[in-house]
């Protein structure tokens, strides 16, 4: 039995290398290489990263306090192997899709929770593979190895993932209770996340500092000694040291141990549970609106239910308004850059600069690249209805518009302000800046009736593997990139008010060539949709 | 009220439906039979607009469905096989975007609502739940309310009895009795023979896209009964 329930969770585990998730067709035998290969790749890309940091490390602390090596090293896996399986352990432990059928079947819910674990300790092994095997390399290569060390660092790859699968397995518990409870999943699942990415590049912002700190100590205060004793005991294993070994092997096996008996315990309560939070309107809630205002509710609506929708292709309305704030706060400071500017070319005021910073956040929302593949199964309704495909399109432009006009306007405002800009550059920058935006939403979209994927089973797939996001992103970005430059050289001969001017006509012409587009071959892409 | 005239809809190389000839008037209760995959949901996609067709021509109170679309569809509900609708709206605001839609007004929406939701035992409550908590049956319900909200002329079915519990599918039946009583026509696909031969007056037998029979019940069945007719047919 355990048996086939491996190879179950296995043939999933390896299906995401052998199908394509997007239309759960097998890969063929050259994709499947070149896929792993990627992630290989992707994976010896960050190990080498992790290398750098570990070398950077070794070296000053090997004559002082060799401890210090694994003990920061020690930290970071756990951070990494946290970051990379909680939410692996929450799909696949609470939220299977298969847990409802196991159970029916006559298995014990032990066996259950044992085959998932496994494979949650194989999946975090492979996580704390990209820090831990370039610890080892740059212990190996940096001081002297003795066969305790090697295998005290064998020991602690296995003890570490135990530790982070201990941890992982708690949170992701108190991550399915929380579900349970929580009626606004969505907005719950996005301040969480922005707290997390807020949180996560103020470590990364602070962590050079904190480690040159830490290695420059001749005597590690004896408080985090205390406060972080299993990271201290790693430090003195992976330096041979029996006890140390011991100690954390200890501590991770219990610490183990007493989150499977949790989860065993538990599992059936939570696999099977329904959210006892279901959200509710007003009872008898019916009122009038225009069919264009209710278009324009359920694009919104869509959007702010999907948690995924708002961080993916929205994060550019906050990074313009937290962007405007900065630039308003410390004008001053930012106005220095038009001394940089100036020296490029006397012409310079900014104007173009500040385009290019706004348009650079701008292109971050990729609204109505999804929208399209978003209508899902649902396309049917909308078909049915007397509704036309413009005013469909319409609805999905005005959410576009909505979420970007006047953030963006705010921060081209904030540099006017910085830049103190003359009265034509700022007019024109506050043209060309919502020329710009109708560009992305309209150019968004008509990537997707060009590339729409309608069979989806879960909301990631259209955002995340969709080559209408793709190219929509990366090609915003590189047109902005792009004019950018080009106004480099241009700029010894025409100021910033002129480009500004040609780019109000570019985008101009480009907005009225993808209007035609969307209300003829747009229209007929729309009405083939099923 | 529906003519379809010589439909033919192809996917690539297959043909889906094949030259096909029927008509639906006022007042009749028309269902719609076939194999698996025999090309009933086309027929109904092509005559609601969600689906373009290749040849022929589909006419809504003589008005022709690929001409004015937005036009016919005013006159059409369409209610698919699976009830896939918008699972972040709650109930009522799936009702109120459909009433929006059709520029309803305030006080017919509620009546109407009140009326079909107290039939089919969807409660208040209900409504006002997110529809992602809704079960098979509830969604279906909610579809079949949106269904009558703008008074439709012709409603096209595709399996409207499934997943419906049994007194829901016994108020469906009085329902669609009374509509086409009204002057409304319904043109619907099962599998269930019996309910068809209880409650039509017509039916027509698709067969590998092809309409094999089509007139009243009595004139297609005889003296046997649908279920010999239709076993007769797919053994040709």
């Amino acid at each position: 039995m355990l048996k086939a329930l491996f190879r179950k969770q296995f043939s999933e585990f390896f299906s995401m290398f052998l199908k394509d998730r997007r239309t759960g067709k097998a890969r063929s035998k050259g994709g499947a290489i070149l896929f792993i290969a990627i992630i290989v790749a992707s994976a010896a890309g960050i190990g080498a990263t992790f290398y750098s940091v570990a070398k950077s490390i070794i070296e000053p602390t090997s004559n002082t306090m060799p401890f210090l090596y694994y003990f920061v090293m020690g930290l970071i896996a756990v951070a990494i192997g946290l970051l990379g399986s909680i939410f692996n352990a929450y799909s696949t432990i609470y939220n299977a899709k298969d847990n409802e059928l196991l159970l029916s079947m006559p298995i014990p819910p032990r066996h259950i929770v044992f085959v998932r674990v496994a494979t949650l300790v194989a999946l975090t092994m492979l996580y704390e593979s990209v820090v831990l095997i370039p610890t080892f390399i740059a212990r190996v290569v940096n001081r002297q190895v003795t066969l305790f060390v090697v295998i005290n660092h064998l020991l602690l790859y296995f003890f570490v993932t135990l530790f982070v699968v201990a941890l992982t397995l708690l949170l992701a518990f108190v991550v399915a209770a929380v579900a349970r409870k929580v009626k606004r999943k969505s907005l719950v699942t996005v301040v969480i996340s922005l707290i997390f990415v807020v949180v996560y590049y103020y470590l990364y912002f602070k962590a050079q500092n904190v480690l040159t700190e830490l290695v420059k100590m001749t005597e590690v205060p004896s408080a985090i000694k205390k406060g972080l004793f299993l990271f201290y005991y790693m430090g003195l294993a992976a330096e041979g040291d029996a006890v140390g070994m011991l100690i954390v092997a200890s501590i991770s096996v219990a610490a183990f141990a007493l989150s499977y008996a949790v989860i065993t315990l538990l599992f059936r309560r939570f696999a099977v549970a329904r959210s006892s939070a279901t959200v509710r309107g007003k009872v008898g809630d019916l009122r009038r609106a225009k069919p264009s205002v209710a278009l324009f509710k359920r694009e919104w609506k869509r959007f702010i239910s999907l948690p995924i929708y708002i961080l993916n292709c929205s994060l550019g309305t906050l990074i313009m308004l937290g962007v405007g704030l900065v630039v308003y706060i410390k004008a001053n400071a930012i106005s220095q850059a038009l001394v940089v500017l100036s020296e490029m070319s006397p012409k310079m005021n900014g104007g173009v600069f500040a385009l290019s910073a706004v348009a650079m956040v701008v292109a971050m929302n990729d609204i109505t690249a999804p929208s399209i593949s978003l209508e899902g199964r649902t396309v049917w309704l909308i078909r049915s209805l007397p509704v036309s495909p413009v005013s469909v399109f319409k609805a999905k432009i005005e959410l576009h518009l909505t979420l970007t006009l006047l953030p963006a306007m705010f921060m081209a405002s904030s540099f006017v302000y910085a830049f103190r800009l003359d009265v034509l550059s700022s007019l024109l920058l506050f043209l060309t800046v919502p020329a710009f935006i109708l560009l992305t939403g309209c150019f968004g979209l008509m990537m997707n009736l060009v590339k729409p994927f309608m069979t989806w089973k879960n909301e990631t797939v259209p955002m995340k593997s969709s080559l209408s996001v793709f190219v929509t992103l990366f090609g915003a970005f590189a047109l902005v990139l792009v004019l950018t430059v080009l106004f480099l050289p241009l700029s010894q001969w025409i100021t910033d008010a002129y480009y500004l001017m040609i780019l109000f006509v570019i985008f101009g012409v480009g907005d009225l060539l993808l209007v035609k587009w969307l209300t003829t071959r747009g229209v007929k892409r729309f009405e083939n949709l099923t | 009220m529906l003519w379809i005239r010589n439909l033919t809809k192809r996917y690539g190389d297959k043909t889906a439906v094949d030259d096909l000839t029927m008509e639906v008037n006022r007042g009749e209760l028309c269902a719609f039979i076939g194999h698996n995959g025999a090309g009933k949901t086309t027929t109904l996609k092509c005559v609601a607009g969600i689906l373009g067709f290749d040849e022929g021509g589909i006419y809504v109170d003589g008005v022709s469905v690929a001409e004015q679309p937005l036009s016919t569809k005013k006159k059409i509900a369409y209610i698919p096989d699976n009830p896939d609708v918008y699972e972040f709206m709650t109930g009522n605001q799936y009702l109120n975007f459909i009433a929006d839609i059709f520029g309803i007004s305030l006080e017919e929406r509620k009546e109407k609502v009140s009326k079909f939701a107290k039939a089919l035992a969807l409660t208040e409550e209900e409504l006002a739940t997110q529809i992602s908590a809704y079960s098979h049956g509830m969604k279906q319900k909610l579809v079949l309310i949106s269904a009558f909200l703008h008074s439709p002329e012709l409603i096209l079915m595709d399996e409207p009895f499934v997943g419906l519990d049994p007194k829901a599918s016994h108020v469906l039946k009085d329902i669609m009795k009374d509509f086409c009583s009204a002057g409304g026509a319904i043109l619907f696909s099962t599998h269930i023979l019996e309910v068809a031969e209880r409650l039509c007056d017509k039916v027509a037998i698709i067969k590998n896209g092809r309409l094999m029979k089509c007139g009243s019940m009595e004139e297609v069945k005889g003296d046997a009964s649908l279920e010999d007719i239709f076993l007769e047919m797919e053994a040709q």
